[in-house]
């Protein structure tokens, strides 16, 4: 039968993959309430409390991971590069984990962006985000793409450290959900410094959705 | 908008006994009461609050329910559409016991009835589209459901636009005693909001987490 105990991710040797997919702390860019995008904006003071507020946490729950994968961006990097000090955990870069490419409309404020670029009634999942950005089907199968890459590296504690946009598209490639059109999609919210718990088991094809947005170390009324 | 709340119930005597309930109706256990418990009074400090709890009539979840609805003097409704899903003969055989068998068919597909005569996936998915459409037919506010872990994982199908899958080939959310999910739709764009998945409040170490599909 099937039933569904989640295993000990202490439990050595593992034969599943225990990934956490975490929302890097509050930018510069989410401060200002810009479009990021690849845009390269740092942490805030807010940002790097809240990577610490997280790591206290970890530390607490004597939480470990076998390898930190995070996005190069430095909004991901730096919160990334926090918890591989406190924790004592390798960290490596990956560009497939980077936000999505968000064309023309890249750092712009909410006003600049509607003086730039005209307003779209409609969007299909193929058509480049911002003129000349990514659409989301691209962002889909980069997800996919990052996804995949990581199950063929061998089962293990994953974190990855990433961006709200391309973690919605993991989870879709997770899921079995497929882009669609404008923001039809359900849309999974991260916090800044919000985790999603998943393991994997390649034996069967099964994924577990442990949690989602788990913000416990940092309560706000954001939600 | 409507926001919604998926709570499943606190741990039950069936729970703590290991056996697959489905709809068998075991009360809730000392410790699931105290589990439902915890959560009222955490919902009650935190000033969060419901219009109304619809919940499955089964005991462990009416128990949770009654719990919350007195703390923080809600209205509760029962709904049968909310009910676990039906696991035919399966139904209070021990957890053990059905993982002995392993496994039982070579290949099971969204249309066959679990344990001989229960639900099929798609029967359970079914049921699942038609209680969450009753929500939000209801007027927007802020709704909790007190329901169970199988029946709670067909709803999110339903929400993210997820198919029943052949086998044991379907992601599983899951859901611990009193862990809930937290949605949000805007039914003029038509869009849902995940705001959580599998939030939990002060559960002790060791408590119950087996959950069936």
């Amino acid at each position: 039968m099937s039933l569904h105990k989640p295993t000990d991710p202490q439990a050595k040797p593992l034969s599943s993959y225990h990934i956490t997919l975490l929302r890097h702390g509050e930018s510069q860019g989410n401060f200002e309430g810009r479009h990021q995008g690849q845009a390269d904006f740092p942490l805030t003071d807010v940002g790097r409390q809240q990577a610490k507020a997280l790591v206290e946490r970890w530390v607490a729950e004597k939480k470990t991971f076998d390898l930190i994968i995070s996005s190069p961006l430095l909004r991901a990097r730096e919160t990334a590069q926090m918890i591989s000090a406190a924790l004592h955990v390798p960290l490596e870069l990956d560009r497939l984990w980077m936000e999505r490419d968000n064309g023309l409309l890249t750092g712009l404020s909410p006003e600049e962006a509607r003086e730039t670029l005209p307003q779209l009634e409609f969007i299909h999942p193929y058509q480049p985000f911002g003129q000349t950005g990514e659409s989301l089907w691209e962002v889909y199968l980069r997800a996919g793409m990052a996804v995949q890459s990581l199950i063929h590296r061998p089962p293990g504690c994953y974190l990855i450290v990433s961006h709200g946009g391309l973690l919605n598209m993991a989870f879709y490639a997770i899921l079995g959900i497929a882009p669609q059109p404008s923001l039809q999609g359900p849309r999974f919210r991260f916090n800044n410094s919000a985790f999603a718990t998943l393991e994997y088991n390649p034996r069967s094809h099964r994924w577990i959705v442990l949690g989602v947005n788990d913000h416990s170390h940092w309560q706000t009324d954001e939600g | 908008m409507h926001f919604i709340t998926l709570l499943r119930h606190g741990v039950s005597e069936g729970n703590s006994k290991g056996v697959l309930q489905g709809q068998l109706d075991y009360p809730l256990s000392p410790r699931g009461e105290k589990q439902a418990h915890s959560l009222a009074s955490f919902w009650k400090s935190t000033g969060i609050n419901f219009d109304l709890i619809i919940s499955s009539p089964l005991q462990r979840a009416s128990q949770t329910a009654q719990v919350i609805a007195e703390k923080l003097k809600v209205p509760l409704e029962y709904d049968a559409l909310w009910k676990e899903r039906n696991f035919g003969q399966l139904q209070g055989v021990s957890i053990d016991e059905i993982n002995k068998r392993d496994p039982p068919v070579d290949f099971l597909h969204p249309y066959q009835p679990i344990g001989i005569y229960g639900e099929s996936q798609l029967d359970l998915y079914t049921r699942a589209s038609q209680a969450i459409q009753n929500i939000l037919w209801l007027p927007t506010g802020s709704y909790l459901v007190v329901s169970h872990g199988a029946i709670l994982n067909k709803v999110l199908y339903v929400i993210m636009g997820i198919t029943p899958q052949a086998h044991y080939h379907s992601p599983i959310f899951h859901f611990n005693n009193t862990g809930y999910a937290q949605l949000r739709y805007n039914s003029v764009s038509c869009q849902w909001a995940v705001l959580c998945v599998n939030h939990q409040v002060g559960l002790e170490e060791g408590s119950d987490i087996w959950q069936y599909d």
